[in-house]
């Protein structure tokens, strides 16, 4: 059974920058019974959204016993967005295949870098990983796969097109494995493969 | 699949499904005044684009197939070709890299003149880049005199290369050739014309209230999106992250000037194609504190061993060009060729942001949004 | 050894020339001479020196000096002559040309270049007409899956109506105009709304993308300007109590109405701006979005027209805001008119001792042969003959302040970028339609207040 009621704010103290102390009281003054570890919907109108009511739910700090306001202790979390490795690493500098037709391998690098952390900002991480390859490319449907990205790095979807149309390395899970720079018709191995050979080389 | 971007909020009334007469498929470019050379497929409902997909590839080169035939030096003038007017900063990082990998010191005076050819090379690209911009809004005074403004600049590339516009004047080791004697002079008197000129094209472009009301509070790409988009350059600059190449990991002798980064927090399309405008007048102060700082006399490069070879190793260099971050990824295999070159380039990373903008937007605002992105397709497509 | 014409025999040469002569003369003989005859026949021919001119006649009088004088005359006010010639298409044809050429000169030395400089030896001055014969020799490509007759149509009835609405513009006192209409400012508003229905046909015609955009863009832009047009007229006709635009012009002998009326001069230039579609209001042309608007299909000499009929129209909006606002061809004289008699009767030249020994009759030129101080001194028919020296004041007077017009129209190319269209109906919508308002309320207020009213001050 939900019930609505209006609370004043009778107590805040900022611990720190992002955690703080609230007490909340009843209008009616009365704490009904909870018992430790139950939480309250908090709702209150926020202005940015227009006035509407933003409900959340708050652990009960105070004891079950305390019968005089709710207090609380919020946390406010930088919410990383969603399914990423960490909330720094964000951009695909590129993303490179390189053929090794000696070891039959395809190697795909990620060079991540970062904007906001001013420690990451000065460095290019480097992801490696390798693909099994086939002497005769079908691209898509061969065994030369590799688990996409695109989830992780929004940046890469670009790239991974890319790699895909030049070297034949499909990638799992990204939305959108079309050709991005040659021509639709293009019929012939995966260009950037070793045994495609510049005419007149 | 998770969305990791946000649709954009569309205007009431538009969707792309279940409507089939409405919707009419534009074709812009490739053979098009307002595309370049490329293709965005263009989706429009009356007047408002609910969906665009970029189809670049028509200038497409296989530099990166080139660059593995030939060896260390003869890379160097075909790899500067996808932008033929920042050929200097193209080149840059390859040149970085190579010089990792084969491991030699490159000369004081050698980086200093790095550094000026570099600036002087992104005046150019900036100046071709704001007359295209110009007269895809439709003004055409501010198509000409950038125009004809970039002549300053490609006369003292000229003296100090010998070409106007493929210079191919960086190489593994420092420099091809010394600058003229009286470069310094020259250089400083055209740099200080040029800086006035700058301030003559704010007044009749950047405060013109028409150009205001059109690009502002269009293509709006806030930070976050920015971020995760991946952008680079001025696109990033303009939406409010202080992002900088030559700052963040110096090269050559960045580190001894003193450069500001010029951001901007709105990230519409006005503040996009601010940034490179104020990008010039900083280049401007660069060049004069290179000159300042250059070392009157001195080696210019330092020799390489015939057909030099990498060891067993991958290097990755990064500098700032005129479309944000370029990046070379060399593979190397103990021989004279590069077993694998990628170029990073700006003007491909900035690509993607060019369908999630365009998205919602009129379709009088595609060309200011297109171009706002600094957006090079012949160097997309390397 | 290779020859330019490998088969040459002078006899199929001669055969050829003969063939051709011979085709010529039957097709003269069979329809030529019959075409002049039925002309002829139904053509009013003018009675000159109690002569009737016949064909016949006018060939003899051209080599008869005495008479080449009267013949020129009744050329010149005749009605061919004042379609094709003076008030009507040469004229504003003559002005679009010059347009043209200082619109790139002027837009190149705005933007620090030299603009078109080699053809014609002097700053380009031939570059138009080597535009123009290139457009001719260009071959028309017509799209294969358009509407045909109206694609052809289309330029055309532009050049036609642009034309038409050049013919209601007088330039000069004594009924110089093509067509004197009392209901000429609502023969303008006629004409002027036949614009967008060409251009929607011409672009659904093409049966092409762009053409069509441009096409709609054109139509929203030319159905919404029209309105502040009207309105901001309003004001003018209701206080010179006239819709005839002779009278409207002479109803500005002591002050332009742009004195009084300001706000309706500016709404008007602005909408004319878009009505013509110019930068800062070029969308339906906007290259870098939609090519080149609904021209894209054009090709060669369609093209030419288009543009030709786009320049006329400038020019007629020019002269009808000099019309109304600037007073026309209104403006102090450039020299006293001459005497009565000095013109009737000719100068007496006297000699060294001052006896008059020689008379000089003025010169024989037709404008100069009437009396000046009246303005219109002769009746034939419905035509109204002015003298030559107001005649050529007023065209003069009135061919600046047109020029002038015209620099302010061909200015903001080099200031402002294109708008966008959503920005362009806001403000004809809004801003010019409510300006226009205002405009007619001040015009009210100054008739009910007694300060103006029709005929002048009161």
């Amino acid at each position: 059974m939900v019930e609505e009621h209006k609370a004043t704010l009778t107590y805040t103290q900022l611990l720190k920058e992002d955690l703080g102390i609230f007490r909340l009281v009843p209008e009616d003054g009365v704490i009904p019974d909870y018992k430790a570890g139950q939480f309250l919907t908090i709702g209150m109108p926020v202005k940015s959204e227009g006035g509407k009511v933003v409900r959340r739910a708050y652990s009960i700090a105070s004891h079950p016993e305390n019968k005089k306001f709710f207090e609380f202790v919020i946390r406010w979390v930088r919410k990383p967005f969603p399914g990423r490795l960490t909330t720094e690493l964000f951009n695909a500098e590129s993303v490179s295949g390189v053929d090794f037709p000696d070891e039959k391998e395809i190697g795909v690098t990620y060079h991540l870098g970062s904007y906001t952390d001013p420690a990451y900002s000065k460095q290019v991480l480097a992801l490696a990983t390798r693909a099994p390859r086939e002497e005769t490319p079908n691209p898509g449907n061969d065994s030369t796969k590799l688990p996409s990205l695109r989830d992780m790095f929004y940046s890469v979807e670009f790239h991974e097109r890319e790699v895909f149309e030049m070297l034949g390395v499909y990638f799992e899970g990204h939305p959108d494995n079309r050709r991005l720079l040659l021509p639709e018709d293009w019929a012939d191995l995966p260009p950037l493969r070793k045994d495609f050979k510049n005419k007149g080389r | 699949m998770a969305e990791v971007i946000p649709t954009k909020e569309m205007p009431p009334g538009l969707q792309v499904e279940n409507v089939d007469d409405r919707i009419m498929t534009l074709n812009v470019g490739p053979q098009h005044p307002g595309s370049g050379h490329m293709r965005i497929i263009v989706k429009i409902d009356g007047d408002y684009i609910v969906d665009a997909d970029p189809d670049p590839g028509y200038v497409h080169r296989g530099e990166e197939k080139m660059a593995e035939a030939r060896n260390y030096i003869t890379n160097i003038p075909h790899l500067e070709r996808p932008v033929i007017h920042d050929s200097c900063n193209i080149l840059y990082p390859y040149v970085l890299g190579v010089e990792d990998l084969v491991g030699i010191e490159v000369p004081e005076r050698a980086k200093y003149v790095r550094v000026i050819a570099a600036e002087l090379n992104r005046c150019i690209y900036i100046q071709y880049w704001l007359a295209i911009y110009g007269i895809f809004l439709g003004h055409s005074t501010m198509f000409m005199w950038p125009a004809g403004d970039r002549e300053l600049f490609i006369d003292l590339m000229e003296k100090i290369s010998g070409a106007r516009v493929t210079h191919a004047y960086f190489v593994p080791g420092g420099v091809r050739n010394d600058v003229p004697a009286n470069f310094e002079d020259v250089c400083l008197r055209q740099v200080n014309y040029f800086e006035k000129r700058i301030k003559e094209y704010g007044d009749i472009f950047y405060d013109n209230p028409i150009l205001k009301a059109r690009t502002e509070d269009t293509g709006v790409l806030s930070r976050e999106d920015a971020i995760r988009l991946g952008t680079t350059g001025s696109v990033l600059r303009a939406s409010g992250v202080d992002y900088d190449v030559r700052v963040k990991e110096p090269y050559d002798v960045y580190d001894e000037l003193d450069v500001h980064t010029n951001v901007l927090k709105a990230g519409d399309s006005y503040a996009r194609s601010k940034v490179p405008w104020l990008d010039m007048l900083e280049s401007c102060n660069i060049i004069r504190q290179a000159l300042e700082k250059m070392p009157k006399s001195g080696s210019i490069r330092t020799k390489l061993k015939p057909n030099p070879k990498g060891g067993l190793d991958e290097v990755y260099r990064r500098v700032e060009s005129g479309r944000g971050a370029a990046g070379c990824y060399i593979v190397s295999k103990e021989k004279p060729e590069p077993y694998r070159l990628k170029l990073s380039v700006g003007s491909f990373r900035n690509l993607i942001a060019l369908p999630y903008l365009l998205k919602g937007e009129k379709l009088g605002n595609m060309p200011a949004v297109y171009w706002s992105l600094n957006y090079w397709p012949v160097e997309a497509d390397r | 050894m290779s020859v330019i014409a490998p088969k040459f025999r002078l006899g199929y040469f001669l055969k050829g020339i003969f063939d051709n002569a011979f085709w010529i003369l039957t097709i003269v003989t069979l329809a030529g001479i019959p075409l002049i005859q039925i002309v002829l026949f139904y053509m009013d021919l003018p009675v000159i020196d109690g002569e009737l001119l016949t064909a016949f006649l006018a060939f003899t009088w051209l080599f008869n000096p005495t008479m080449q004088i009267p013949l020129i005359k009744s050329l010149l006010y005749s009605d061919l002559f004042r379609i094709a010639a003076f008030p009507g298409f040469g004229f504003a044809a003559l002005i679009a040309a010059a347009t043209i050429f200082v619109e790139r000169k002027m837009l190149a030395k705005l933007q620090l270049r030299v603009g078109p400089f080699y053809c014609g030896k002097i700053e380009g001055l031939l570059q138009l007409a080597g535009d123009g014969l290139k457009l001719i020799s260009k071959e028309i490509i017509i799209p294969a899956k358009a509407d045909k007759p109206l694609f052809w149509a289309a330029p055309v009835l532009f050049v036609g109506t642009a034309a038409a609405f050049v013919a209601l513009i007088p330039v000069a006192p004594g009924g110089w105009v093509v067509a004197d209409l009392d209901v000429g400012l609502l023969a303008v508003f006629a004409v002027i709304g036949f614009f967008p229905i060409i251009t929607i046909l011409s672009a659904w015609s093409a049966n092409s993308k762009f053409p069509f955009i441009g096409g709609i863009r054109a139509l929203h832009q030319m159905v919404s300007f029209e309105i502040p047009l009207i309105l901001s007229l309003l004001g003018v006709v209701i206080l010179t109590g006239t819709l005839n635009l002779s009278e409207i012009v002479e109803s500005q002998s002591n002050f332009p109405w742009i004195i009084f009326m300001p706000i309706g001069a500016i709404v008007f230039f602005t909408a004319m701006l878009a009505e013509l579609e110019r930068i800062p209001f070029d969308l339906p042309e906007a290259e870098s979005e939609i090519v080149a608007g609904w021209l894209t299909e054009f090709s060669g000499m369609m093209y030419g027209l288009v543009q030709l009929g786009s320049y006329l129209k400038l020019y007629a909006f020019a002269a009808l805001f000099v019309i109304i606002f600037l007073g026309g061809w209104t403006g102090p004289m450039f020299w006293p008119p001459l005497d009565t008699e000095l013109i009737m009767e000719g100068t007496p030249i006297p000699n060294f001792k001052g006896d008059p020994v020689l008379t000089v009759h003025a010169p024989g030129l037709p404008l100069f042969d009437k009396d000046p101080n009246e303005w219109v001194l002769q009746e034939q028919g419905e035509l109204q003959y002015t003298s030559g020296q107001l005649l050529i004041n007023g065209v003069i007077w009135f061919v600046l302040k047109t020029v002038a017009v015209i620099f302010f129209i061909l200015l903001p190319r080099g200031v402002f970028p294109r708008i966008r269209i959503d920005m362009l109906l806001h403000i004809g919508w809004y801003k010019l339609i409510g300006l226009a308002f205002v405009n007619i309320f001040i015009a009210l207020g100054l008739v009910y207040a007694g300060v103006l009213g029709p005929g002048g001050i009161m």
